[in-house]
């Protein structure tokens, strides 16, 4: 097995590994902040992983081609880890919540080939189900705070806003949403 | 030894030149879609991730596995981060959370549930979105009625992530 074969099977093995932990605790209870739990168990995992492999390493004193043994390695086994990681945690978030395309377009598919039109569907889908849950998730995430009956944004939340305004000013694009 | 480690870092270069190509695309030529600009810009990304593989390989690494197995796992990481800069993309525009935040960031008094619908509500998204729909072939429009026909790619995105919300959540939705 060579360097490469190396990063590539310790960084799926760690990350399939992670993965049926989460399925295992997902099972069990779904923990309340998702997101955050995602990055306990996978960075967790992650970092045990590689104190048991350098471990067996210093302790063996011998080299194998299953073990990575450099830090080129560790640290190629590292990114191919993170990337993956990111990406399962980014498309989770769209499993996480409703979101309005998904749901537009089953209501639509139920109302087969006699179609709905747009009236029907925002008596449908409301703003009790789109926008409220999101401004409820921003208290619970802590971006935001209530001020007597206004919102305003927590430090945190004013960096995301930030970060998003900076980068949508940068390609010229308007609002979005 | 040094350039050994050009390998570990070649996905990150070609994802700043992915993420420059995309700026540039979308912001110089008026025309191109924001999705279109990000397909383009993730080629040229990738194009220049196999320039600097051989070039690296070929001229000063002492690596010694093979290329191919090389350009695998950097093609993986490169893909991966490619997409992460999609869903970035996307967040910015279709993500409720972000515009709301964006809505609360511009106002210094913060605003009020009242005010947030008055900026931003279902109706203005219900719009967007069964117009991106149209445009894009995935749901069709006859008399003023939307329906779907055969199984366009939204279709079976939503599905898929409706299976994967049972398998983890054990819900269709959020709301059951």
């Amino acid at each position: 097995m060579g360097d490469i074969m190396v990063v590539l099977f310790w960084g799926l093995g760690i990350y399939l590994l992670s993965f049926i932990l989460h399925l295992l605790i997902w099972k069990i209870k779904l923990p309340k902040k998702q997101t955050r739990a995602l990055i306990i168990i996978f960075s967790g995992t992650f970092i045990f992983c590689l104190v048991i492999l350098s471990s067996i390493l210093s302790l063996s004193g011998c080299y194998s081609e299953f073990i990575p043994g450099r830090f080129l390695e560790f640290l190629h086994i590292s990114l191919f880890f993170i990337s993956l990681t990111l990406a399962y945690i980014i498309t989770y978030s769209g499993v996480e919540v409703d979101s309005p395309a998904l749901v537009m377009v089953m209501i639509i598919k139920k109302y087969g080939l006699d179609g709905i039109d747009k009236k029907e569907l925002e008596e449908i889908i409301t703003d009790d189900l789109l926008i409220k849950p999101r401004v409820e998730d921003l208290l619970f995430d802590r971006m935001a705070y209530m001020e007597g009956e206004k919102y305003k944004l927590t430090p945190k939340g004013v960096l995301f806003a930030s970060i998003f305004r900076f980068y949508r000013r940068l390609i010229n694009a308007p609002k979005g949403g | 030894m040094i350039h050994n480690y050009l390998h570990v870092f070649i996905p990150i270069f070609a994802l700043i030149i992915n993420i420059c190509a995309h700026i540039l695309l979308f912001r110089f030529i008026s025309r191109i879609g924001l999705l279109i600009a990000v397909i383009i810009s993730f080629f040229i990304g990738f194009f220049c991730l196999i320039a600097f593989e051989c070039y690296v390989f070929f001229s000063v690494s002492q690596y010694t596995m093979g290329l191919i197995y090389l350009f695998t796992a950097n093609g993986i990481i490169y893909s991966l981060l490619g997409y992460l800069y999609f869903q970035f993309v996307n967040l910015g525009e279709t993500a409720r959370r972000i515009r709301i935040m964006r809505e609360l960031y511009s106002s210094k008094d913060g605003l009020s549930m009242e005010e947030i619908l008055k900026r931003y509500n279902a109706k203005e998204i219900i719009g967007r979105r069964i117009n991106r729909l149209v445009r894009a072939n995935q749901v069709k429009c006859k008399n003023n009625k939307y329906y779907i026909k055969g199984m366009p790619f939204i279709l079976f995105l939503s599905k898929t992530i409706v299976t994967m919300k049972l398998i983890l959540l054990g819900k269709r939705s959020e709301f059951d």
